[in-house]
């Protein structure tokens, strides 16, 4: 099954494990609070978006007041946005919107977890929501991309003095993209590819 | 999150519930928690306890490509299957 690729590789032939059944890889966008997280997300899925439930946690504890309803109220809601889109010979890539509260920010392990990156989308009029998401990006060695969505087609801030003010290292990309098409989403999700490719490669050869 | 399971085509005893049996049917194609929390409407803590049952009689089984061997290199950093998702990604 992985034969044909095997050919564009063949410096490390025996390196990749066979694929045995269907694949699931995930590539999560982050960014703060009504960036287009969602937008992006239902942009390239196949599947409805949707809002699901997760146990509250530690996390929440001190935060959400739960003594109006009582001890019992282990669940509370939260919107996690989620599409899924099939590249055939049973490969599947899931994509993961984090939940842009900062007090959610527990449930971006789970979805970090095996992640291939991350593409953090940014609004340049205010630039200091993705903070957070860069931080943690960076801390844990996950490659990400910095996707400047463009509503309505202005671009306010070119990517190098978006770079600059973010301040993150040269080799990760920064790009100009409209959460709302297709065709500019691939490019972005693309991007983080060939980013995690570049890093897996520098990896085996240190 | 995104782990695909599928149904492994043993029968399902009489005693399984509604909802064990409607995870197993969508499961007849590869479905990960996510997919099934959103089909099947339940919230993700309700599909993994349903799910680990399901898993612990050998109704559903998960995908193993990633577990092959100790010093396998994980999914997300293999080349060959980035190389295959990249070409996905473009031909989409």
């Amino acid at each position: 099954m992985t034969a044909t690729f095997h050919t564009q590789h063949p410096t490390q032939p025996q390196a990749a494990p066979r694929r045995r059944g269907p694949t699931s890889v995930k590539i999560v966008i982050a960014g703060g609070f009504g960036v287009g997280k969602t937008t992006m997300v239902t942009a390239v899925t196949e599947i409805t978006p949707f809002t699901t439930e997760v146990p509250m946690t530690e996390a929440s504890l001190g935060v959400d007041d739960t003594s109006i309803v009582g001890d019992r109220k282990t669940h509370t809601t939260v919107a996690m946005d989620f599409g899924r889109i099939s590249l055939g010979n049973d490969l599947y890539l899931y994509l993961f919107g984090t939940p842009g509260q900062d007090r959610f920010s527990f449930m971006w392990d789970d979805l970090t977890q095996g992640a291939v990156g991350a593409i953090i989308l940014v609004d340049t009029r205010r630039l200091d929501e993705c903070f957070p998401a860069i931080n943690y990006f960076e801390q844990r060695g996950v490659p990400f991309v910095v996707a400047i969505n463009c509503f309505d087609g202005n671009v306010l801030h070119a990517p190098d003095d978006v770079r600059e003010a973010l301040q993150v290292s040269h080799d990760t990309p920064v790009m100009l993209t409209d959460a709302r098409d297709k065709a500019q989403v691939k490019v972005a999700m693309a991007s983080v590819v060939r980013h995690a490719m570049e890093r897996a490669r520098a990896a085996m050869n240190a | 999150m995104e782990t695909l399971l599928v149904a492994s085509g043993r029968p399902p005893p009489p005693e399984l519930g509604p909802e064990a049996r409607a995870i197993l049917q969508r499961c007849a194609s590869p479905q990960s928690l996510v997919d099934l929390s959103a089909t099947l409407d339940m919230p993700l803590g309700v599909i993994r306890v349903l799910l680990s049952d399901l898993l612990s009689h050998g109704l559903i089984q998960r995908n193993t490509s990633d577990s092959d061997g100790e010093d396998a290199v994980p999914l997300h950093r293999d080349l060959t299957l980035l190389g295959e998702l990249l070409d996905g990604i473009e031909a989409l």
